[in-house]
């Protein structure tokens, strides 16, 4: 009962509302609008007939399209594709990253696990030509960082702010509204974090749920995807460029992923950062009365977080940074890949969402019993 | 002036005042430090270009004709081979690839254009290296400094180069600059495009600074209903205009000590070496400014704007607390507010009352555009915050 009370208060709240409105038109007019790319859609369109596999029926049904500038640039772009793990070797990444950032005990050691690991990955998808797939032919980095590192990035921004905002709200209601000295006196009232809590990060779901949806709808209605959808996120064109290593390498993800389960799973990932910044603010909200300065050291905190890791350089603290929600957020287009030269562990945006949800999960416990004790006056 | 004054220790509290010393803190540390760190190391040939800039300050003064450069060239790169020379013959790594001498050397280089072996790639930037005090740069930047300093002047009437999109105007400005002789002052690109970057991201760091001193002071007092009491006599009712200049008054403050702060941090670089010389030097790599002005007054101008973008957003803001019912609305349309004043600032400050580089200028291709924005948006701040401390008066409560 009280639960939904308090998701009523939220979700009518006009503030949520208009947030999510000026989101949404951001996102429609600046974060949007640069996605399309002619070559792309065209890519998109032959894979309806011709597939997603390249090889030579491929290239055979891509022939007998309509004969165009964009078919002949098509056919010229995936003509003779090796699969690009065939051989690959992964352990020149440790090697470059050991070399230049002058590693050395448990950081080289697991960096080159981590690497050991990802060559089982490389093997697996060798074994399935899993790079022989067109995704978006020559136009696929683009493409692929436009969703990923441009517009996911915007939108859990977003989304990961407005959980702050809702939390804030949820929590300062009393303060606001006068009725703090009331509601805090009694049992019930102490209880009421709880409810609160619950409602806040329904509500941000349902607003990343909202906000990502209508987002992505006008996304993919821009952009079509065609069969492209079936491509592995591991195409041969799909590439990481990687300045210590000094050239680009592959998309390699430790599982499969299909560009469609790829998605998925960012979103999922992504809805569980957002639940971690809500806990962020409900641990901050508790403990800071004042709404304006409790947002205000959200955003240290998560900036202090980017911090560490520019202070310490290759150290551990750097490395258990990268663990932290804020830069889960910054390496969004890596998630499910090794993550680069900051990255020590495999998995590490389950690792760290997990870690962080542990962590902010105990710390609202902790903050919440502090609070029953508390005097309000 | 008393109320004034009180309203103005509202606004600097010292739990605000701590949040923004954190946000300044760490974003220098994110953003701005970096053109500390590695202004005059780290980078090169950055290094170098810097390096001989400064040199040539020193020695010249602020401007030099292209013999006194051609002659200061010939006798530092007479000095470098000679320092190369001793390398060569001593260290075993240019012995192996057949090098002995810096002659031998020199043949090598010419050749770029094919593959080099395991031992002359060795050879060739062993030169450029720590080992060898990064010679190859050094010579490699006397070299292109010769080439720049006095390139200017061809690029009149090449319709192939940048020549053919300046529109009339900017090639009779470009001609009085060549006329002028702005191309034979000392300003590296370097120290200019260090300045421009550090300036940039700190102009950022300031409209947020500012939207989070000024903005709280109307939401605080309406969420304790204290405007109830204000209204209720004749100076209660002027209240608003008080808070206005209140809110002005600490931007300005603010911003001014900012500037003292970072613009003291960022003395470090020694860029003041730079203050008189014109910023169409020739070797600023062609950031021509569609103004005769010297780095100094180019300085001077970005400040300028700075005040004049902090005092317009600090109105905006104060308009949007005006009509903020809780600190949470407050905050969401003061990060649309941020977002916008963010993206005006890299308009702004990329390489500002340049010809080529800036945005708005390139935009609207109009000499100090940047001048007539900033001047645009106080307007845009000022306009509803009189507006609104007017109504105010006669507002029922």
């Amino acid at each position: 009962m009280l639960f939904r009370l308090e998701l009523k208060k939220i979700l009518l709240s006009p503030m949520l509302i208009v947030f999510l409105a000026l989101c949404l038109g951001f996102n429609l007019l600046i974060a949007i609008p640069g996605a399309y790319d002619e070559y792309a859609s065209f890519v998109a369109g032959a894979s309806k007939t011709a597939g997603y596999k390249l090889g030579a029926q491929f290239e055979e049904k891509i022939r007998k399209l309509e004969a165009d500038e964009m078919r002949d640039y098509l056919a010229e772009d995936t003509a003779g594709k090796t699969d690009v793990f065939d051989g690959y070797d992964t352990a020149y990444i440790a090697d470059a990253y050991i070399r230049r950032l002058n590693l050395s005990g448990y950081a080289a050691e697991a960096m080159r696990g981590k690497y050991a690991a990802l060559q089982n990955a490389a093997d697996d998808k060798a074994f399935t030509d899993e790079s022989l797939t067109v995704y978006f032919a020559s136009s696929t980095p683009d493409k692929h960082f436009g969703l990923h590192g441009i517009t996911m990035r915007v939108l859990i921004a977003q989304c990961g702010i407005l959980a702050a905002l809702v939390m804030l709200l949820s929590l300062g209601y009393e303060h606001m509204s006068r009725t703090s000295l009331t509601v805090y006196a009694a049992k019930t009232g102490r209880n009421i974090l709880r409810h609160k809590m619950l409602a806040s990060i329904s509500a941000a779901l349902i607003a990343f749920a909202v906000l990502i949806g209508l987002t992505l709808l006008a996304y993919f209605q821009i952009n079509d995807y065609g069969n492209i959808w079936k491509s592995s996120v591991s195409s041969i064109y799909n590439v990481i460029d990687d300045l210590l290593v000094g050239a680009s390498r592959p998309f390699l993800t430790w599982q499969s992923y299909t560009v469609l389960t790829y998605l998925l799973a960012v979103l999922c990932i992504a809805a569980f950062l957002t639940v971690c910044f809500s806990f962020m603010a409900f641990v901050i909200g508790v403990w800071v009365k004042n709404s304006y300065v409790g947002f205000l050291l959200f955003l240290i905190t998560n900036a202090g977080c980017l911090v560490i890791a520019i202070m310490f350089g290759a150290r551990l603290p750097a490395y258990l940074s990268m663990l932290t929600p804020a830069w889960l957020w910054l390496k969004q287009p890596l998630w499910f890949t090794d993550g680069g030269a900051d990255i020590l562990w495999k998995n590490f945006e389950i690792l760290g969402v997990c870690a962080s949800l542990i962590l902010l999960a105990g710390l609202c416990v902790f903050s919440a019993k502090m609070f029953k004790k508390r005097d309000i006056i | 002036m008393r109320i004034i004054f009180h309203e103005m220790k509202k606004i600097w509290n010292w739990k605000i005042l701590g949040i923004i010393a954190l946000v300044c803190a760490l974003f220098y540390v994110m953003f701005m430090s970096y053109f500390i760190k590695y202004y005059k190391s780290g980078n090169h040939p950055q290094a170098e270009l810097i390096y001989y800039a400064e040199e040539l300050s020193r020695l010249y003064g602020t401007s030099l004709t292209p013999e006194e450069l051609s002659d200061y060239i010939a006798s530092e790169r007479q000095k470098l081979i000679a320092k190369a020379e001793g390398y060569i013959k001593t260290m075993p790594i240019f012995a192996e690839s057949g090098i002995y001498s810096y002659a031998d050397y020199g043949v090598l280089k010419d050749a770029r254009g094919r593959e080099f072996t395991q031992a002359e790639n060795n050879a060739y930037w062993a030169l450029y290296g720590e080992g060898c005090d990064y010679l190859g740069f050094f010579l490699e930047t006397l070299e292109h400094m010769e080439e720049e300093f006095d390139i200017t002047p061809m690029y009149i009437g090449w319709n192939d180069s940048f020549w053919g999109i300046l529109n009339e105007w900017e090639q009779a400005r470009y001609i009085q600059m060549v006329q002028n002789n702005e191309h034979h002052f000392v300003l590296s690109y370097w120290t200019h495009s260090n300045t421009n970057d550090y300036a940039s991201y700190f102009a950022v760091m300031l409209m947020l600074a500012v939207l989070i001193l000024v903005s709280p002071l109307l939401v605080f007092d309406r969420s304790r209903y204290i405007h109830h009491l204000q209204y209720s006599s004749k100076t209660g009712r002027k209240i608003m205009r008080k808070q206005l200049a209140a809110t002005l008054l600490s931007a300005f403050i603010l911003t001014t000590l900012l500037l003292l702060i970072f613009g003291g941090i960022y003395s470090i670089n020694d860029t003041y070496l730079f203050w008189d010389a014109n910023i169409n030097s020739g070797l600023n790599l062609g950031n021509y400014s569609v103004f005769n002005m010297t780095y100094g007054q180019w300085v001077t101008a970005i400040i300028a704007l700075m005040y004049v973008l902090a005092l317009g957003f600090s109105m905006l803001a104060f308009v949007m607390a005006r009509f903020s019912r809780n600190m949470i609305t407050l905050i969401m349309k003061l990060i649309f507010l941020f977002t916008a004043a963010a993206y005006l600032c890299a308009a702004i400050f990329n390489y500002s009352f340049s010809m080529l580089y800036n945005t708005l200028y390139q935009i609207l291709r109009e000499p100090g555009a940047e001048a007539y924005v900033s001047g645009f948006v106080l307007l845009l701040g000022l306009v509803p915050a009189v507006f609104v401390t007017q109504m105010e008066k006669r507002a029922d409560v």
